[in-house]
């Protein structure tokens, strides 16, 4: 009688969990289950779209296939290149802006237009800055003496990514910013006013008392734009299409053509599985290098 | 992740069924109102059957993956398709498309363009009905060229002779896209060589004539073509060719109507591609056509509408209004009868996208950086045989 | 160690809020000095300004005889210990300790032999491994002691060290400090809302409200001759009895009793007595209202006449009714505008020759 009680009990409190976890599973297990199953089928034009089992042959390909690796190789220049600039210029800016007060406030907002633009509309606009004849990047260097001709920067591979990198750190740096300050107002004054008394220069505030607050921040935004970097699609689709020769095609750009355009679900999803694998692996590598000396809360 | 935005992107899905019982079309933008115009008759003609078109983007290949999302959600998308040469043996066949060869009459047979209706076929059977054609030519400034090239030499010597400080000899499209593999076709042709048998697979891309094509080609950058030239698509040509500032411009025939209306309207004119001196010249296969979807519950309204559309009167509407030329021989401009004699179509391969990314991806290596013309060369050949191997 | 001198401190904050208010103030070498008062009195402000962490709008400090204006926090050789312990969460308490004779350059033997030292004699030995979040309340607040003791520095600063440290433990730590202070023979400026802190650990007291003294002595003369009302209800638990009565030529009427204040005035004034100043023996009869157990003694709400007497006795009452007894020299008298005590000049001579 009691157990059966208790049985009623614990289904209702199951059913509050029901519509979370329905959604949870829509858009989220389902698509992950599905893909994993797809990886090893053979779904494409030449099966008719018909499932066929296919093993491990679709990892089989990946291993030996160039433009898998050419395609991770850009995205890896391009993740390590912007997420660090990003970086190096969120925490710069939110630095300088915490010493600005209260027209700081005004700046930061003025910085964070970039970041609440749609992506595939900034990479239209930085298409025009990059044109060669009439393009605002060449103008503004032109008229400061850094260069005496015009560049054709989408035309060469490693301008094309300079430029994809430029109009992404453009974007993403903003919200950099914005977490690093959130940060540094979280930080006690009484952490700073300590080591004022200790005999602290500002570059020991920043070593002793910034950094080691920032620390969890900073791998917040860096995770975030890590991952976001990874999925790296409307700047590259517009910007370049992948190349010139394919230098800048990126994973997802590839995984793109995989499915959409050559409609290889089998080996798209095997694309997709593995750049979700190295994500998740370069997300603990970095939860337990930058972490393991300080956790947050405290 | 991609399933995700691609479940997220059907489910935002174009209109399908629609409440009116409307067919519907995803089409380019209509700029010039002229399609409006064209369904605003035929719904006039035909009152029972309402026509809902969809104006999707302007890249082509955007409102490919549209088309394919729209069928691979497999509920009833669009009931017409309005086609690209290139997509149909894709599209046919994964199945999405029906067979309209029996509906045609043997007068259309014999009034549409061949290889415009070669190009809507795969196996054998008819999916797409040619509605305007398309073919790549050399456009040039008859106040300067006096007697127009005919030979790859010619364009070269030209070209270095009327260029100066404010103008390029020639202008063409190097960025890595489709617009890069109609360009090479016409050069690799132009030296009479060939890119892929479409009926035995055979892959031609390491022969002499291909190397030739390429080095050809990546000579011009920064010597007769501007180094951005590897970043263009055709409107950034046009743009630079209207204002003079070209000498010669590779390009479609959709430029004439433009070209006519700008700075140096009265000092432009046309010619064939050039090509090597014992070869013919060669232009580049394009053109958009109807099909009817095999998902459509409604066949034959469907094909009336396609007949409507692709019917003679109609084409020249087309003509006149937006410069696209006319599918059918009989009514075919002059001036363009020696371009689209020359046209030649593109692989029509189900494999196709991805055997022009191939081509596209190493003539732009070679052409921006370090591979020479002839390993990048091999290396298409060799990727392009594994995908048509591996498609057996 | 060094003498501590204010000048006429004043600090007007940018929203044009006075937070001090010509505050002068001496503190000898060696002298322990707290500041009590109620919260937003000014007196962390204050503290801040001889630390050089803020700076005075009006008049000069003076650290062992030099003016400490224009020098920064870190030349002046003073230690803070702050209410949150500002320890640094990513060292552990060694390097905590260490950080500031690091940042000194001192050599490695000498920073470990002080570190040894310090830990020896504040019991922190087994922590010196441990990160600050690895410890309780009690002993962080050492390892902040720990960190302002290693410096050696000429004046300790205490901003309210053991405020957030529950009753019990904070009551043993009050007393372990007062040993450490006798120890060190420091100058130690000490701030802190307890008053039972403030007079338990200081040679003197200064009380501070609004920004301005109230009033600066030992212990013992805020308790016996409070300068005004504010200082006689802050300092001494229970608080002190304070009621308006008539004075006629001195003598002061309660019930059916006069009591001869001694004092040479007439009108209506603000009488203060202590609870424990009330004895209970033959004299005013009075109700009682409520009892309140202490544990060693008994508070008892006592009514003479209807006006309410706190009474602090060691016995419980037998009855309902009582008899109390004042001492005439118990009973202070304070100006019921000004608060001021009006005997203050004359008894403070008395009481300290």
């Amino acid at each position: 009688m009691r157990k059966a009680r208790g049985i009623v009990r614990n289904l209702q409190q199951a059913g509050w969990y029901l519509p979370a976890g329905i959604l949870l599973f829509l858009v989220f297990v389902y698509p992950v289950l599905r893909t994993l199953v797809l990886s090893f089928l053979h779904v494409n034009l030449e099966s008719g779209f018909q499932p066929v089992f296919a093993g491990l042959s679709n990892f089989g390909r990946l291993v030996s296939d160039t433009r898998f690796y050419r395609s991770m190789q850009a995205t890896l220049v391009f993740v390590s290149v912007s997420v660090l600039l990003e970086f190096v210029l969120g925490l710069a800016l939110a630095l300088a802006l915490e010493q600005l007060k209260r027209s700081g406030r005004f700046f930061r907002t003025l910085l964070l237009i970039p970041w609440t633009l749609p992506t595939a509309i900034i990479a239209i606009l930085w298409m025009w800055f990059f044109n060669d004849q009439y393009g605002a990047v060449n103008d503004l260097l032109l008229r400061l003496n850094v260069i005496e001709a015009p560049v054709a920067w989408l035309a060469q591979p490693r301008s094309a990514m300079a430029a994809i990198i430029l109009a992404d750190v453009w974007k993403a740096f903003p919200f950099v910013l914005i977490v690093l300050v959130a940060g540094i107002q979280a930080i006690p004054r009484e952490m700073y006013e300590a080591l004022e008394i200790d005999g602290g220069t500002y570059w020991h505030k920043f070593r002793y008392v910034t950094l080691p607050h920032l620390l969890p921040f900073i791998f917040v935004a860096v995770i975030f734009r890590i991952i976001q970097a990874f999925a790296v699609f409307d700047l590259v689709f517009v910007l370049t299409g992948g190349g010139p020769g394919g230098k800048t095609e990126t994973i997802s750009v590839y995984s793109y053509y995989t499915f959409l355009r050559y409609m290889d679900f089998g080996y798209g999803s095997a694309l997709v599985l593995v750049l979700a694998g190295l994500l998740a692996l370069i997300g603990w590598t970095l939860y337990t290098l930058l972490l393991r000396h300080y956790e947050p809360g405290r | 992740m991609l399933w995700i935005a691609a479940a997220f992107i059907l489910s935002l899905r174009m209109p399908g069924a629609n409440p009116e019982g409307a067919l519907s079309v995803l089409m380019e933008p209509d700029g010039t109102g002229t399609w409006r115009m064209l369904i605003a008759q035929f719904e006039k003609e035909n009152p029972d059957i309402p026509i809902q078109m969809v104006e999707g983007p302007p890249a082509t290949n955007a409102r490919e993956d549209l088309y394919a999302a729209s069928f691979l959600s497999g509920k009833a998308g669009f009931d017409i398709v309005y086609c690209d040469v290139v997509w149909t043996a894709k599209f046919a066949a994964a199945g999405w498309l029906r067979d309209l060869t029996d509906r045609l009459s043997r007068q259309d047979l014999n009034d549409f363009l061949p290889q415009e209706l070669e190009a809507g076929s795969y196996k054998g059977r008819v999916y797409r009905i040619p509605a305007f054609t398309d073919a790549g030519m050399l456009y040039y400034r008859k106040d300067l060229v006096e007697s127009p090239p005919v030979t790859f030499d010619d364009l070269e010597r030209q070209a270095r002779q009327l260029q100066n400080g404010n103008r390029w000899g020639f202008l063409w499209q190097g960025k890595q896209y489709e617009g890069l593999t109609t360009v090479f076709l016409e050069i690799l042709w132009g030296f009479g060589g060939e890119w892929i048998d479409a009926k035995t697979k055979q892959v031609y891309l390491d022969s002499r004539e291909a190397v030739k094509a390429l080095e050809f080609l990546k000579k011009t950058i920064g010597t007769i073509s501007p180094p951005a030239v590897t970043s263009y698509i055709e409107e950034d040509t046009r743009t630079l060719f209207q204002a003079g500032r070209a000498v010669f411009l590779r390009n479609w025939p959709y430029v004439w109507t433009l070209v006519r209306e700008s700075p140096v309207k009265d000092k432009v004119a046309f010619v064939p591609m050039v090509h090597a001196p014992e070869e013919s010249s060669a232009a580049t296969l394009g053109g958009w056509g109807f099909a009817v979807s095999e998902t459509s519950s409604r066949v034959e309204d469907a094909w009336k509408f396609v007949k409507f559309i692709t019917g003679t009167e109609q084409m020249k509407v087309m003509y006149e209004r937006m410069g696209r030329i006319p599918s059918r021989r009989s009514l075919v401009p002059a001036e363009f009868v020696p371009i689209i004699e020359k046209a030649r179509m593109r692989p029509a391969i189900p494999e196709y996208a991805q055997a022009s990314d191939i081509l596209q991806r190493w003539v732009s290596a070679a052409l921006t950086g370090r591979p020479g013309c002839e390993e990048a060369l091999k290396k298409a050949a060799e990727e392009t045989r594994a995908l048509l191997g591996h498609a057996k | 160690m060094a003498s501590v001198r204010l000048v006429n401190i004043s600090r007007r904050f940018p929203d044009g809020s006075l937070a001090l208010s010509n505050v002068s103030l001496e503190v000898e070498d060696r002298e322990v000095v707290t500041i009590l008062g109620p919260s937003g009195c000014g007196k962390s402000t204050l503290l801040r300004i001889i630390a050089g962490l803020d700076h005075p709008t009006g008049g000069e400090v003076w650290i062992n005889g030099r003016p400490a204006a224009g020098i920064p926090p870190r030349s002046r050789d003073v230690a803070m210990v702050f209410q949150s312990y500002a320890l640094y969460p990513h060292m552990n308490c060694y390097q905590n300790l260490a950080l500031n004779l690091v940042l000194k350059k001192v050599p490695r033997e000498e920073i470990d032999r002080r570190v040894r030292e310090t830990a020896e004699m504040l019991e922190i030995g087994d922590l010196l491994d441990k990160k600050p979040r690895e410890l309780s309340g009690g002993q962080r607040q050492r390892i902040a002691l720990g960190r302002a003791l290693i410096r050696n520095p000429q004046v300790f600063l205490f901003d309210e060290p053991l405020s957030n440290l529950d009753a019990l433990l904070r009551e043993r730590v009050r007393h372990e400090l007062k040993q450490l202070f006798a120890r060190i023979q420091a100058t130690v400026i000490y701030v802190t809302h307890d008053q039972v802190e403030a007079t338990t650990l200081a040679d003197r007291t200064v009380v501070l409200d609004r920004g301005v003294i109230q009033q600066a002595g030992t212990p013992e003369t805020l308790y016996r001759m409070p300068a005004n009302t504010f200082v006689a209800s802050f300092i001494g638990s229970p608080a002190m009895n304070l009621i308006d009565a008539r004075l006629e030529a001195g003598k002061l009427r309660i019930g059916e009793r006069q009591i001869d204040t001694g004092l040479d005035a007439s009108g209506i004034f603000r009488i203060g007595v202590r609870p424990e100043a009330i004895r209970i023996a033959d004299g005013m009869p009075a109700k009682v209202a409520l009892v309140e157990n202490l544990g060693a003694r008994f508070l008892i709400e006592a009514r003479v006449d209807g006006v309410p007497l706190m009474v602090l006795a060691d016995e419980r009452p037998a009855a309902d009714s009582l008899q109390l007894q004042i001492d005439p020299k118990d009973i202070h008298v304070f100006d019921k505008e000004s608060g001021k005590n009006i005997r203050s000049a004359l008894d403070s001579r008395r009481i300290h020759p």
